[in-house]
Parts: C-alpha cells; structure tokens; sequence
C-alpha cells in the first residue's frame, strides 16, 4: 500500500477514529494521541494492510484495542462508574449542562465501555453489525443484545428526565 | 400502532435495520414531530451532534524515500560485483599455492629438503644403473664402426674388380 492508497484508505477514517477512542477514553487529547499511534504503526505494516478485507474494521478494532490497553495500565483512565452518576454532579454544573443534548451525550459516557462503543459506532458512525462485531470481537448477536440494552438504559434516563422536568412544571404551575 | 412508534420499538429492541434507524433520525431531526416523540428528539440530536466531532491533531506520517530501498539494493549489488571482480583477479594473477609435498613410500613428506636430496640420490641411482647398462651398447657401436669400414673396402674392392673387367 504506497502513500496516496494510505491517505486514501486509513486517514480518511481519522475522524472515526478519534470519535472511537475519545469515548472509549473520555478524553480527547488521549484520543487524539491514539489516533497518531494508530495511523503510524498502521503505516509501518502498510505493506500486511493489502491482505486486510475490511479496512475500516480493521483500524478501528485496532484503536479499540489501543484504548482498552491504555485503560488497562493507566489508572488514570478508570471507567466511569454508575455510582459517579452525573446526577452526582453539583446543581451549578447540572445548570450548566441543562441542554438535554449534552446531557444524553453524557448518558452514554456513563453506559459500560462494550455498550457505548456499539451505540457510537451504530448510531453514530452507522456501521453494520457485522462490522460492529469484528470490531469488538463480539458476535452479530452479542452486539444487538449490548445495543438494546444501552438504548434501553438511556431511555429510561431520558424518560426519568421527562418525568421530572413535567413535576417541576406541575409544581410551579400549582405555586 | 404507528410506523414511527413500531419503528422506535425495534430501534431499543436492538432489531432495527440501518435503513430503518435513518427513517427515525430524519424523522426526529425534521422538527416536525408528534408530542408524545418529544422525549427522544435530543438522542438523535446527540448522535447527529457527535458526528461532528473531528480530529483536530494532525496526523504526522514519516515521508518515503522512495528510492531507498533500490539505492540499497544498488549499494549492495554494486559492493558485490567489485567485491567478486577482486577475488576472480587474485585467482586470476595469483594461483592458489597448492602445498607441495612427495609421497615416499606411501608416507606424505613435506620437508623440501629432504624430498630433494632423496630426488638426488634416487637419480644419481638410475644415472648410475643407465651408465652401467650401456657399456655392451658402446661395444656394439665401436663393431658397427669397424663393420661399416669393412663394407666400404669391401665396396672399394668390387668397383675396382669391376673396373678391371670393363678393360
């Protein structure tokens, strides 16, 4: 693979990439830094990427993996846990990230690594199943089964949301 | 029930095709939605709005020297045609020097000097033996000698009888 197919085939997908590891990692210089050591160990089995079938897959299992060994050894990089909800934050920051957008982006920082990485390469980057799976090493069937539930839970969230924006309004308009 | 709801069902159901998750999102991200879909316009909001986030880092990718590795080979191919051009020349103008010895007796002997004297006094032998041997030879030469002299009187003798009867 020379340069010009190496430009063509992996940094386009440069985005993708950072997208993958800045959720994986939650943080985006780290991201950005797996993107750069990704494309460049990438680069240096160029001449190995001729035989890979499906390219995109390839690097973003590739960064996946990268991430996940991050988060192995450093411990700075600890996943974030159901008990540091961000219901947990202060009402000052809870003002700030009103806007429910920012806050269901949130939602899915907090979902279990596998879940948030289906639903971002679902819904986000809208992938197939089969190219979701290689990607995480899962089956077809592990990753509908992980999808479903990280979309469950959000909606629960999103619905709890609801229902608490309304008894705010029910109580003002009672007041 | 409703195609939009029927559609969100399969969507958080995780059985929902990708065509039909684009029907959704163009359907929420239209601002023309029923009520009771309120609640999960900001999902698909959040999706659309995480897809603009791009890699601002720039991605540093070593140049290729394109012909370094035909440079190398060239080097290397070059150094060897030289290096074998020399070793063909040496063999050439300078024969291998093969180890010289003798074999005496079924025995592989080294020492020039001794090989040489043996030499001598293996020759000095067979000059010894050859001269010996050709005395009866001498012998039959000094007959030859005389017997060719007796010819040629005897030869004299014949023209002169010969002459005689001509008379």
């Amino acid at each position: 693979m020379d340069k010009a197919l190496f430009q063509k085939e992996i940094l386009t997908l440069r985005d993708k990439m950072f997208r993958l590891a800045k959720s994986i990692l939650q943080n985006k210089e780290a991201a950005e830094d797996t993107v750069q050591e990704i494309s460049l160990k990438l680069w240096e089995k160029r001449a190995e990427l001729d035989k890979v079938e499906n390219i995109q897959a390839f690097t973003l299992r590739s960064v996946r993996n990268h991430c996940l060994d991050i988060i192995k050894t450093h411990k700075y990089f600890e996943e974030l846990t159901p008990e540091s909800e961000y219901e947990d934050q202060t009402p000052h920051l809870q003002t700030e990230q009103r806007d429910m957008v920012e806050r269901i982006k949130k939602m899915i920082d907090f979902l279990p690594e596998l879940q948030r990485t289906i639903i971002r390469l679902r819904d986000v980057e809208g992938l197939e199943f089969a190219e979701i799976a290689v990607i995480t090493g899962q089956s077809e069937n592990a990753i509908r089964v992980n999808l479903s539930r990280g979309r469950q839970t959000i909606r629960e969230k999103i619905l709890n949301e609801q229902r608490k924006t309304d008894k705010t309004i029910w109580k003002e308009q009672m007041n | 029930m409703e195609r939009t709801d029927e559609l969100m069902e399969k969507f958080f159901a995780g059985t929902s095709t990708l065509e039909e998750e684009q029907e959704l999102k163009e359907y929420f991200l239209s601002g023309n939605i029923r009520a009771e879909h309120e609640p999960y316009r900001p999902l698909f909001m959040a999706f659309d709005s995480e897809k603009t986030a791009v890699c601002s880092g720039k991605i540093l990718i070593p140049e290729v020297k394109k012909n370094h590795h035909r440079s190398l080979w060239l080097t290397v191919g070059g150094i060897s045609a030289v290096a074998a051009s020399l070793i063909i020349a040496v063999m050439l103008f300078f024969p291998k020097e093969e180890t010289n010895y003798a074999v005496i007796h079924g025995k592989r002997i080294e020492q020039k000097e001794f090989v040489q004297k043996y030499a001598e006094t293996k020759l000095e032998k067979v000059n010894r033996l050859l001269s010996r041997n050709l005395e009866p030879m001498k012998k039959l030469e000094k007959i030859e000698t005389e017997q060719n002299a007796l010819d040629k009187l005897v030869k004299a003798q014949q023209m002169i009888d010969n002459a005689k009867k001509l008379k």
